[in-house]
């Protein structure tokens, strides 16, 4: 039995556009903001997760790279990558970087530190495309402040991608779906509403 | 959907692990698991044939297919 496709199952696409085109021009990391604010707004009116399940085409993109292009060994993920210890840990420093990303660019803002035209990946590794940062065009056109969080974002975008394609080759497809910050903070979000 | 009652198989979710992630949904060809409060997934057990797809699909590895309980309080064979 085969389901009838929808529009929502082709969102993989944009997902897989998102993370080309921040390699052209920077300040479409913006963009990305959407799936950090959906999927909580979604679980904090709805009370349920239908974003993970249905919308997130991250997922799709590691459901397609790993199930059809056989790009995963299927195996299982170990036990504590799955334990609420991981999980709710990994949320925490997840939002701490993003808290940091967050005070970088006021500090632009406020003209208290200069932009950083700088893609890291782990928050750690600079990438070496300088052709991304279009030699400074996007500081040409944007704020200073606009262009920084573009910066610090796509680089946390492009973390969590490349954690998510770790996960998919050495485990099952959607592993990243297990300790994904804004999966786990979703479903904390959902906990707190049936509670309430 | 029919209940179905010679299916001797029934997916069954650790409820306590699940990460209410939604993958198992995609996977089950007859919509018989559901992630409805967004806390974890929830197996319709007579739309559920236990074919293992959910098991199959699930990242976090906690749906097993399990014999399905008779109605006289045993285990299917």
């Amino acid at each position: 039995m085969t389901k009838n496709k929808k529009w929502y199952d082709y969102l993989w696409i944009l997902s897989a556009a998102y993370m080309v085109l921040g390699f052209v021009n920077i300040m479409s990391a913006w963009l990305g903001l959407i799936c950090f604010l959906v999927p909580v707004l979604i679980s904090a009116v709805k009370g349920n997760k239908s974003y993970c399940s249905r919308y997130c085409g991250r997922g799709q993109l590691f459901d397609l790279l790993g199930s059809r292009f056989n790009l995963s060994r299927r195996k299982d993920i170990p036990a504590f990558l799955r334990s609420k210890w991981f999980r709710y840990g990994f949320l925490l420093f997840f939002m701490a970087m993003f808290a940091n990303m967050i005070f970088m660019t006021y500090l632009v803002f406020r003209g208290a530190g200069s932009l950083k035209e700088v893609v890291t990946l782990l928050w750690a590794i600079r990438m070496p495309w300088d052709w991304a940062y279009g030699g400074g065009a996007a500081a040409h056109w944007a704020a200073h402040w606009a262009a920084q969080f573009a910066f610090g974002f796509y680089s946390l975008m492009l973390t969590s991608t490349t954690l998510g394609l770790i996960t998919m080759a050495m485990y099952k497809p959607r592993s990243w779906c297990v300790y994904c910050p804004m999966g786990t903070m979703t479903q904390g979000i959902c906990r707190l509403k049936d509670a309430a | 959907m029919a209940s179905i009652v010679n299916s001797k198989k029934i997916a069954k979710v650790m409820e306590k692990e699940c990460v209410g992630c939604g993958s198992c949904t995609k996977s089950c060809p007859r919509s018989a698991i559901d992630v409805p409060k967004g806390i974890c997934a929830v197996v319709d057990s007579a739309s559920c044939v236990g074919c293992g797809l959910c098991q199959k699909a699930c990242p976090a590895s906690v749906i097993e297919i399990k014999a399905r309980a008779l109605e006289g309080g045993g285990e299917a064979a």
